[in-house]
């Protein structure tokens, strides 16, 4: 109860992860192997924190304030404001668990892996087993299961799924904007599992010839991650609005229904920043990946995180190396010299 | 590395490498930190010299860390508080040499109301502080929306938000300045300055507060404006607009009350202003409703108020806010490229506020008419609308 690396944002763990971990290891003796994953683990979660989450805060920060002030806001400011909260919240919170993941390690601990990729994911269901997996693992195990999961027809399936999330959204929060959030992902899961059930019979054809062609498969596949993280962007506006006002304010820019005459355009500030980071989350591999065989994670083998998928993830997969030590301390640094004590971690107030 | 199948009996080798994982990122950890400190710091002791305060109070960049800091160590008699306006505006050797007091330019870039409210919290507790300039163009603009802006730091104010002192000051404030990445940027930023000027390079090349505003391909704005300064010098027309009931509060008015309050219960002398706005440029400072918010303010609190209360006006058609029309000159003397005022405008400023001699070689037009004191003139409201109505239409003549 009182292992602070996770106590008080995550990864939600199971009692059956933690305590067998306990017992064994009573006697602890430091490892310098262990400490040198968690070390390095650790440098490149406090990195995301301070130097990728905290660096976007304040261009966010101001697209959210002129919504709460009612100033008109740009079909672009809309779009940035949705998918710059996405990428604070991503790596503000995957840091915040790399962090956590690899103090325990260093401890002799393995936490569960809780971020994978999520904004790769090709499909809103796929992005539910990358995203905060431990609380999407509770609330499955806890809620949806419960609820008769999807056992019980379509029909009991898309209100179990709905109810789920809506609770999940009540969770972040006690506000309609985080009930709204849950609700919208409800509605894009029962979209999903409705296109599953009902219409890719429909179009199996086309579905196949699509698959036969690598670049039409490619491309369909590119489609749905774009799809998927529009989706997720539009919800995060009502994440992280102060009020329903400016949720609802914010997501009429993104749709281009909102007055934005006289808007002064705010993305451009940051626009660079954004196309960085589009690169980092959908070119680079995960955290998890790069350390996928430390031996630090708990349950990594349930993703397809293999070294050797890749030129890329060969090459920066992690080694206890002199390369890998020096580059883990000039990461840490960095991260050190970046921190700004302006934006704590985000998942500390749930 | 060979997979880790369990983590509690590592063989050797592995052992082995991790130690030397460890033994190396300790390494360069370590080295890093000791390179980087031996800089800082020495950075840092020469950013309390006297002789280089102009170029540490006036450079942009890292203000919301350093200043609540040197301030301690300067004691000074007069502290500037405001944004960038008025950053650029106070050269302190300058300002001090003017007054025979010690200055301290508080003033950071882009500073919100809640900071400015924080940063004047935090200096109340100096023993000399006798007056402070107050910039109001941060507090009453309309859009000062955002609470405070990366750097700033309540850790290093003396007094924490509930006015108790902050706990942990002093290494929080060693960490800063000497580990920390604004350290780095700064010292990079400071020491460049002093090399550039102890090269004897014209202090516009290393300060932005210095660098002067080119008159070139303005002639015939100029032109039409000086035809409409002409006209409308003597019109009797006024700037017609809601009473100030009508307008809505500018959302940095409670914490401007909040700072005379504070300055009043310790009878600290307070100069309020508003920047003076350079006509060609197409400004219009904060305009009327803010210049009257402001009037409204400190009226209201100086009947109650232990210290004396100055609301400066210079905003408004003079020969320093027409800086352009008057003389053939190709560089302004008085502005920047973006129309914040110079060093030498805030001692023309200096000058009236204080009641001090003029700089040598000041126009004789500046010192008959630049600035006066709205709290101790009569009927403002009429002359204030009469001079928005002057500026409205030299505006005008710019337009496209």
């Amino acid at each position: 109860m009182t292992f602070f690396p996770h106590l008080i944002a995550g990864p939600i763990v199971a009692q059956h992860e933690m305590l067998p971990q306990l017992t064994t290891i009573r006697r602890w003796l430091p490892d310098p192997r262990q400490i040198a994953v968690g070390a390095a683990l650790f440098s490149i979660g406090m990195f995301k924190k301070t130097v990728l989450a905290d660096s976007i805060v304040r261009y966010v920060d101001e697209i959210y304030t002129a919504a709460e002030r009612g100033l008109p806001i740009g079909v672009l400011d809309g779009w940035a404001a949705g998918v710059g909260y996405g990428f604070q919240v991503y790596f503000d919170f995957s840091g915040y668990s790399d962090m956590a993941i690899g103090l325990a390690i260093m401890f002799g601990i393995k936490l569960p892996l809780n971020f994978f990729s999520p904004y790769k994911a090709a499909s809103i269901r796929a992005f539910w087993r990358r995203w905060h997996v431990t609380l999407s693992r509770f609330l499955r195990n806890l809620l949806f299961i419960p609820m008769g999961g999807s056992r019980h027809g379509l029909v009991r399936t898309i209100l179990a799924l709905i109810a789920t999330m809506a609770i999940g959204g009540l969770w972040h929060g006690a506000g309609w904007t985080f009930v709204i959030w849950g609700l919208l992902h409800g509605a894009y899961l029962s979209v999903n599992h409705l296109w599953i059930a009902v219409g890719l019979p429909r179009f199996a054809g086309i579905a196949a010839r699509v698959r036969a062609s690598a670049a039409w498969s490619r491309f369909a596949r590119t489609l749905c991650v774009l799809l998927t993280f529009a989706a997720v962007s539009f919800a995060w506006v009502f994440f992280r609005a102060h009020d329903m006002q400016s949720a609802l304010h914010l997501a009429s820019a993104m749709l281009g229904l909102g007055d934005d005459s006289g808007a002064a355009p705010m993305a451009a500030d940051f626009a660079p920043i954004l196309l960085a980071y589009f690169l980092i989350v959908w070119c680079l591999p995960s955290t998890m990946e790069i350390f996928a065989h430390s031996g630090a994670i708990l349950h990594i083998e349930d993703y397809d995180a293999r070294p050797e998928s890749s030129r890329l993830l060969r090459a920066i997969s992690f080694r206890l190396s002199g390369a890998w030590a020096v580059g883990s301390a000039l990461v840490l640094l960095s991260a050190w010299f970046a921190m700004s004590k302006l934006s704590p971690f985000i998942y500390y107030q749930f | 590395m060979a997979p880790m199948e369990t983590t509690n009996q590592p063989d050797i080798a592995e052992r082995g490498a991790g130690t030397r994982f460890l033994r190396i990122f300790a390494f360069v950890i370590a080295s890093v930190v000791v390179l980087v400190a031996a800089f800082t710091r020495f950075t840092y002791w020469q950013m309390l010299k006297p002789q280089n305060q102009t170029i540490v109070q006036l450079i942009d960049g890292w203000a919301r860390i350093y200043k609540p800091i040197l301030i301690d160590h300067s004691d000074p008699q007069v502290i500037v508080f405001g944004a960038s306006w008025a950053r650029d505006a106070f050269d302190p050797i300058a300002t001090g040499r003017l007054t025979g007091r010690e200055w301290f330019n508080h003033a950071v870039s882009g500073a919100t109301p809640y900071e400015m409210r924080r940063f004047v919290e935090s200096s109340m507790d100096l023993a000399r502080l006798e007056a402070v300039v107050l910039n109001l163009d941060t507090f009453l603009r309309p859009d000062a929306i955002i609470r405070m802006k990366r750097g700033f730091d309540e850790a290093l104010l003396d007094t924490d938000p509930e006015g108790n002192p902050t706990r942990w000051l002093t290494i929080q404030r060693e960490i800063a300045i000497t580990l920390s990445g604004a350290a780095i940027g700064n010292s990079l930023e400071v020491l460049d300055a002093l090399r550039m000027r102890d090269s004897g390079a014209d202090p516009a090349e290393y300060l932005d507060s210095f660098e002067r505003h080119a008159f070139a391909g303005r002639e015939a704005d100029i032109e039409r404006m000086r035809a409409a300064a002409a006209e409308f010098a003597s019109s009797a027309g006024a700037a017609v607009g809601p009473a100030l009931t009508e307008l809505p509060l500018p959302p940095g008015t409670a914490e401007l009350e909040r700072v005379l309050a504070l300055l009043c219960q310790k009878s600290i002398d307070v100069h309020a202003y508003f920047t003076p706005a350079m006509i060609l440029q197409g400004e219009q400072g904060r305009g009327l409703a803010s210049t009257l918010h402001g009037l409204d303010v400190l009226t209201r609190r100086r009947r109650d108020c232990r210290a004396r209360l100055h609301y400066y006006n210079f905003n408004y058609p003079n020969a320093v806010t027409q800086d352009g029309l008057e003389a053939h000159e190709r560089f302004s003397q008085y502005y920047r490229p973006d129309g914040h005022p110079r060093p030498t405008l805030g001692l023309l400023m200096v000058a009236r506020m204080f009641g001090t001699a003029f700089p040598d070689g000041t126009a004789p037009a500046i010192v008959a008419d630049f600035g006066f004191d709205l709290l101790a003139a009569p009927d403002v409201e009429a002359w204030l609308r009469n001079q928005a109505f002057r500026m409205d239409r030299m505006l005008a003549a710019t337009a496209p």
